[in-house]
């Protein structure tokens, strides 16, 4: 950055180097042509649909009649402030997300430091444990779902053998939200241990000899050097967890279709069957942006860290 | 990678004992995928028998009712297809980018970098409907290009990241030297760059496919007949009164066998693109 400027500045003064400045000016030009078509594209299919979504959202839309379509201004946001199942939704989204991330978290940060040593084999055991990650949400989701099932599946057996009641766990108001975020949890506790696996690998073997010369105990060492030590680590994962988990559609959907009631319905699957269940557009975009914000907020978050540790 | 012994490590038989402990928990962990691929070896009888049968004579049955019944093979080609042209084009795209944006002075290349990025959190729920709209109109709904674009849109900013957190290790001295030979900058990407970040590379384009080819939303939506692709399919055997578990078990265990081969052939340069940009 301050090279180019630099070069810019000799540019202009028209300075004696002028083979540099012409090949300073020849980089930038060929630089632009390696930038152009990939950033010329992503300007293109943001730009496209934020506008045009924005634009719906401030519509009566119905795609049965797109006819009848006209502009409302801001009514389709403010009958969604007034809308029970708006705010459940929104409870429910937070729910999922926020539980799902601590959870992933305290098994991560466990199952990290259990990899953490010495020893053959360990390799192959992290490759294994990384495969729920790669595996697709719609397969996933119908495994879990075939073993939720409450007359056959396998965990109301397993219950049964330990003596425990059996559950009726997607029918349940009480379970179906908790059994949709243990799948959340099987697929990217993996992602957050092995991270977090790397960053404790990261640090320096002299604070771990001072350590052990202290005489710290285990214990002692994870929550004294290892967690202060992972923090900006910790934040960076956090948050793109976060993100993905409000996002988060597909695992829902298959799972439970937001069921029972308004148990597992989160912010996407709302906007998803208002818009293509009852092909109520406007308001399906209004609660997508929603959602936008929310997401945006964090994701703020998320690039000013990522700028600050560039820096 | 070996760790340095750490505070309270066990060793000698001790730590053999922790050792098959955790080789148990990873096990334990995996067991739904051992389970779900089991299950499509069983009939429709042993599949809803009400105490779990772990040992069975297995059929193929499942997968010949996949086939022919589901017509499989289509929305498995269209899977295909669309994944493998949105790796190629992303890869391709992505390459160029985060050359420029790693090795060359661009004005405003950290802005542009971070702004990319940020695309990968869009809320695809946001963005599909009015692809919808708008493919309808230009009559690219329920193609494989109408797809690939947007796939190829969802990819690039998370590719080009991850490129070029690969490309920014590479010494400088390399392509220094190269431009003493007299080389441009598109001969030094392909002659020198490409071979160093091969694995690089490769682990980008494993992420854009596993992506592109479980994604669902998407495709559920811009897609219905003639472009459905393999997970939208799949959903289907949720049926009003019951679920085709043993299609569904079958239809999980060849979307997870590419995966498994793939995430083990390159499982230590798999690491290194899962842990990139967020340790470092």
């Amino acid at each position: 950055m301050a090279i180019s400027m630099e070069r810019a500045s000799l540019d202009r003064a028209g300075q004696a180097s002028v083979p540099g400045a012409r090949q300073a000016r020849s980089e930038r030009r060929m630089a632009t042509m390696l930038l152009l078509p990939a950033f010329a594209f992503l300007l293109v299919m943001t730009i496209f649909p934020t506008i045009y979504s924005l634009w719906m959202s401030m519509q009566q839309y119905n795609l049965s009649r797109p006819d009848l379509a006209n502009f409302v201004g801001s009514r389709n946001y403010v009958q969604l402030l007034q809308d029970d199942i708006f705010w459940k939704s929104v409870r429910v989204t937070l729910i999922f997300s926020l539980a799902a991330l601590a959870i992933q978290f305290v098994i991560g940060f466990l199952v990290a430091n259990m990899f953490d040593r010495d020893r053959r084999g360990m390799t192959v055991l992290r490759t294994l444990f990384i495969i729920p990650v790669f595996t697709s949400p719609v397969a996933l989701g119908l495994t879990w779902r075939y073993m939720y099932q409450p007359s056959y599946g396998l965990i109301n057996h397993f219950l049964e053998g330990l003596g425990l009641p059996r559950v009726n766990w997607l029918a349940s108001t009480d379970w179906a939200l908790p059994a949709v975020i243990a799948v959340d949890v099987w697929q990217w506790t993996p992602f957050v241990a092995l991270i977090l696996l790397a960053g404790m690998q990261s640090i320096s073997p002299e604070i771990t000899e001072a350590a052990e010369l202290d005489g710290l105990s285990r214990f002692q060492y994870l929550w004294r050097i290892v967690l202060p030590l992972l923090l900006p680590v910790i934040m960076v994962v956090g948050l793109i967890r976060l993100i993905d988990a409000l996002k988060t559609f597909d695992l829902i959907y298959i799972i439970t279709r937001g069921g029972p009631g308004t148990a597992t319905y989160t912010l996407p699957l709302h906007a998803y069957s208002t818009g293509f269940s009852s092909f109520l557009m406007g308001q399906s975009a209004a609660i997508s942006w929603v959602l936008v914000i929310i997401v945006n907020i964090f994701a703020t978050l998320f690039i000013w860290l990522l700028a600050r540790r560039e820096e | 990678m070996s760790a340095a012994s750490r505070p309270g490590e066990v060793r000698g038989l001790r730590g053999g004992i922790a050792g098959a402990l955790i080789a148990g928990f990873v096990l334990f962990w995996l067991f739904p995928i051992y389970w779900i691929v089991l299950t499509s070896f069983k009939t429709p009888l042993i599949i809803n028998e009400k105490t779990p049968v772990f040992w069975f004579t297995p059929t193929m049955e499942n997968y010949r009712h996949l086939f022919d019944e589901f017509a499989f093979a289509k929305p498995l080609l269209n899977s295909l297809i669309v994944t493998t042209a949105t790796t190629v084009i992303v890869i391709f795209l992505a390459l160029l980018a985060s050359y420029a944006l790693a090795r060359m002075n661009v004005p405003g290349g950290k802005h542009i970098a971070l702004w990319m990025l940020s695309l990968r959190f869009m809320p695809p729920i946001a963005i599909v409907l009015p692809f919808f709209i708008a493919w309808q109109r230009i009559g690219i709904i329920d193609t494989h290009i109408g797809l690939i674009v947007v796939y190829v849109a969802f990819n690039l900013p998370f590719a080009i990241w991850m490129l070029r957190g690969f490309l920014v290790e590479v010494p400088r001295d390399l392509d220094e030297a190269a431009m003493l030979d007299g080389l441009g900058h598109l001969a030094i990407l392909r002659r020198i760059i490409l071979p160093v970040i091969a694995p690089g590379v490769a682990v980008t384009a494993i992420f854009t496919f596993v992506f592109a080819f479980n994604e669902y939303l998407m495709a559920l939506v811009l897609t219905s007949r003639n472009a459905s692709t393999v997970p939208v399919t799949v959903s289907k055997f949720i049926q009003p009164y019951s679920i085709l578990w043993g299609d569904v078990g079958a239809s999980a265990t060849i979307q997870l066998l590419p995966i498994l081969v793939v995430v083990f052939l390159l499982q230590r340069h798999i690491m290194r693109g899962i842990t990139l940009g967020a340790v470092k």
